[in-house]
């Protein structure tokens, strides 16, 4: 359903990402693991295009976009970036919106869907991230396990083919963190197709059908979790992991 | 001498006289009207004019962000009264001839338009990235995303100073007395001249503008605060 082939960003001189290829099958969870500044947020944003990226091509559901070879139309990178959601590692909810409005806005603005049906769609997907009763509050009400939730709720509410997670819980006390795994995990048993970008080594374990492990802009290693966590087969991936291990 | 007693020989009445300011004030009230709706016609257009001298601004092309900064350095380096002379004595000396209302509300927008569009750039950039790129994942345009997301949370920041701007605004009015459009101040010095009191009639005035002001205030109190009910 998705599928990446050398897909390259470059920021000036810097090559943050190395042509990467990637598919990935309707239905399936990848978690993206890797240091800190080895491109893995850059490849989830380039997926939704808020980075465009240098060189490469990116499929989606017989959306096909190549980069580096002349200007890309804005309504060819709109139609594409239709079949993706994004969920941040900072929610960026609006302010001025209630919890309703916010989850409502893509479908009544951008999906031209008309007020009732908008409605209930949002009610539906709050009461899935369990926030039916904080509709009409505002998001600096919230906690930010509860912010993230109803990003997430947004994020459903463009009926994307695949959902994209940016470090959805980095920004979270610890506390809050299981209440945001256990929704996404939830969608994970809907089969949500969903890239995650994340530094939670078991609630990657658990709930990934496939783990990729980037360094330095290119994918080292793809493997089931089970494979990948106990045995990895590259020297950076052990390497990376290990520190894990003993914290 | 006591200090107080200094006050007994001051003749007060040569200040303000109660009778002529009671007598003229309907009169001088036919101009509140004038400064009234030209403050407001002026402050929308002044604000249009802001916005987009203020996106403009924040332009990188040169051709766009470069006449923005002209405009700005012109207005808020030169005197509104004489920007406002040479609009209506200056244009008529080349044959363009304006009628005092037009040469006011021409002045009086430019002049808001160069001071607000600083204060609205601010409020636009002061809205974080994060907004800009949250509306973008859910495939916003760029014009749903000004209108639905950034100006309802950059109108928050720019509404003080912009209070501040229409405050100003609406007491700059009196420049217009100037140029023969008129206004509260412009009734009031034509009884100045004729009773021969001008300063009765210049405090008269400021009372009224001092209410205007206040009404204001009051005004921007609920504004603001049905733009922080979210915080």
């Amino acid at each position: 359903m998705i599928e990446i082939n050398g897909l390259e960003k470059r920021f000036g001189d810097q090559v943050v990402l190395h042509g990467i290829d990637l598919q990935v099958k309707q239905g399936e969870v990848l978690c993206i693991i890797g240091p800190s500044g080895s491109g893995k947020s850059t490849l989830l944003r380039c997926l939704n295009l808020l980075e465009l990226p240098t060189q490469g091509s990116i499929d989606i559901n017989q959306v096909h976009l190549s980069f580096g070879q002349g200007k890309v139309s804005e309504s060819e990178y709109r139609r594409l970036r239709g079949h993706t959601a994004m969920v941040f590692q900072n929610f960026h909810l609006f302010p001025h919106k209630t919890v309703l409005e916010n989850v409502i806005e893509g479908p009544l603005i951008v999906r031209r869907m008309d007020q009732q049906k908008a409605v209930k769609l949002g009610q539906r997907l709050l009461q899935k991230v369990g926030l039916a009763e904080k509709a009409g509050a505002y998001p600096a009400q919230l906690s930010g396990g509860q912010q993230q939730r109803v990003a997430i709720a947004r994020a459903l509410a463009m009926e994307p083919l695949v959902l994209l997670l940016d470090e959805p819980t980095s920004a979270l006390d610890p506390e809050l963190v299981e209440e945001v795994l256990v929704t996404i995990k939830e969608l994970a048993e809907e089969k949500q197709t969903m890239l995650i970008v994340t530094h939670e080594m078991n609630f990657a374990r658990d709930v990934a059908d496939r783990v990729i492990f980037i360094d330095q802009g290119q994918i080292i290693e793809t493997d089931h979790p089970n494979q990948l966590f106990t045995q990895p087969k590259e020297e950076r991936t052990k390497v990376f992991l290990q520190k894990f291990l003993y914290r | 001498m006591d200090f107080l007693d200094q006050f007994q020989y001051i003749e007060w009445q040569k200040l303000f006289d109660w009778d002529l300011a009671i007598q003229s004030t309907p009169f001088v009230l036919q101009g509140l009207w004038n400064t009234v709706w030209i403050s407001i016609v002026a402050m929308i257009i002044g604000l249009l004019l802001a916005f987009f001298t203020a996106i403009a601004r924040m332009s990188n092309r040169v051709w766009l962000y470069f006449p923005a900064q002209i405009y700005i350095s012109i207005i808020r380096g030169t005197p509104l009264l004489v920007q406002l002379v040479i609009l209506y004595f200056g244009l008529q000396v080349i044959n363009i001839k304006l009628t005092p209302i037009a040469a006011a509300l021409i002045g009086l927008s430019l002049n808001v338009g160069g001071y607000a569009a600083e204060t609205i750039r601010g409020a636009l950039l002061s809205v974080p990235k994060g907004q800009w790129e949250a509306a973008q994942s859910i495939n916003m345009t760029y014009g749903q995303t000004m209108r639905r997301i950034i100006i309802p949370q950059a109108t928050r920041v720019a509404l003080p100073p912009l209070s501040n701007t229409f405050l100003a605004l609406v007491k700059d009015t009196s420049l217009l007395s100037v140029i023969t459009v008129p206004e509260m101040l412009y009734q009031a010095k034509i009884v100045g001249g004729r009773e021969l009191d001008y300063m009765t009639m210049y405090i008269l005035v400021a009372f009224f503008y001092w209410i205007i002001c206040t009404l204001l205030s009051m005004a921007q109190n609920r504004l603001e605060k049905h733009f922080n009910r979210f915080l």
